[in-house]
């Protein structure tokens, strides 16, 4: 058990770290191709307001101002799973840091917790429920 | 069966009223194979994460919900919460978020996931 278990917090452990790589990186540079890593079954709420699925939110970010996100902090628990140690099960990862709108004078802080589950094509994650607060 | 927002308000609020009153009766919460992230550190189990929680040098604590957010998963819920937290004897409150997974148990819930972070100053 200890050792599976170790297992599931090493690849939890990966697949976040190139997920918080990627993730705020589309979001501030290349917005319109992050719909990719959402899905049509996305639970999204964006500081308390609910989206089904990317097509909603992916309207509502991109009339969001230009955003510079600086991650401050993350964390990942992965999600009991009876696969094979090293076979991606889900997680869920909360992310912490301050986020600055080109609009706005003073940057944010923010907290946003996913849960991430594998896609099974490519070996990659995708968000299978979303929440962002500002702090 | 009673709505997730509403099952997730009554657990938050029994929750930091017993870690604000007295964090030793927090084990009951949780489960061997339960997880804590705290500001980093990470905990494996019911009984190592009361350890963790009571030997944190915190007194006279009170934590103050701002927001949060329940949304269902697998069976349980994901509570998302923001908020502040006073530490006895200090004027300048401490913001932070944490994030619950709780499955349920018979007719009740308990944390398999708990993960806790404090929000800095800009």
């Amino acid at each position: 058990m200890a050792n599976s278990l170790k297992g599931h917090v090493d690849t939890s452990s990966k697949g976040a770290d190139a997920f918080v790589g990627i993730y705020y990186q589309l979001f501030d540079t290349q917005r319109p191709v992050l719909n990719r890593v959402y899905r049509d079954t996305s639970a999204i709420l964006w500081n308390g307001n609910a989206f089904s699925g990317i097509g909603p939110f992916s309207e509502f970010y991109n009339k969001l101002s230009s955003s510079e996100h600086t991650v401050n902090a993350y964390d990942c628990h992965p999600l009991p799973t009876s696969t094979a140690p090293g076979t991606p099960g889900s997680m869920i990862l909360n992310v912490s840091g301050t986020v600055k709108y080109s609009n706005e004078a003073s940057a944010r802080h923010f907290s946003q917790s996913f849960i991430l589950s594998p896609d099974p094509t490519n070996g990659s994650f995708y968000v299978w429920s979303d929440c962002f607060r500002f702090v | 069966m009673a709505d997730i927002n509403t099952i997730g308000a009554q657990f938050t609020e029994f929750y930091y009223k017993t870690f604000d009153a007295g964090r030793n009766q927090l084990g009951a919460l949780y489960r061997p194979t339960s997880m804590l992230s705290f500001e980093g550190a990470q905990t494996l189990g019911d009984a190592a994460i009361v350890e963790k929680l009571t030997g944190l040098p915190l007194d006279g604590l009170v934590h103050k919900i701002s927001t949060q957010d329940v949304q269902p998963l697998d069976g349980g819920l994901l509570i998302t919460v923001t908020g502040q937290l006073l530490a006895g004897g200090e004027t300048n409150a401490q913001f932070f978020t944490q994030t619950f997974h709780l499955k349920p148990d018979g007719g009740s819930y308990y944390v398999q996931n708990d993960i806790f972070r404090l929000v800095y100053g800009l």
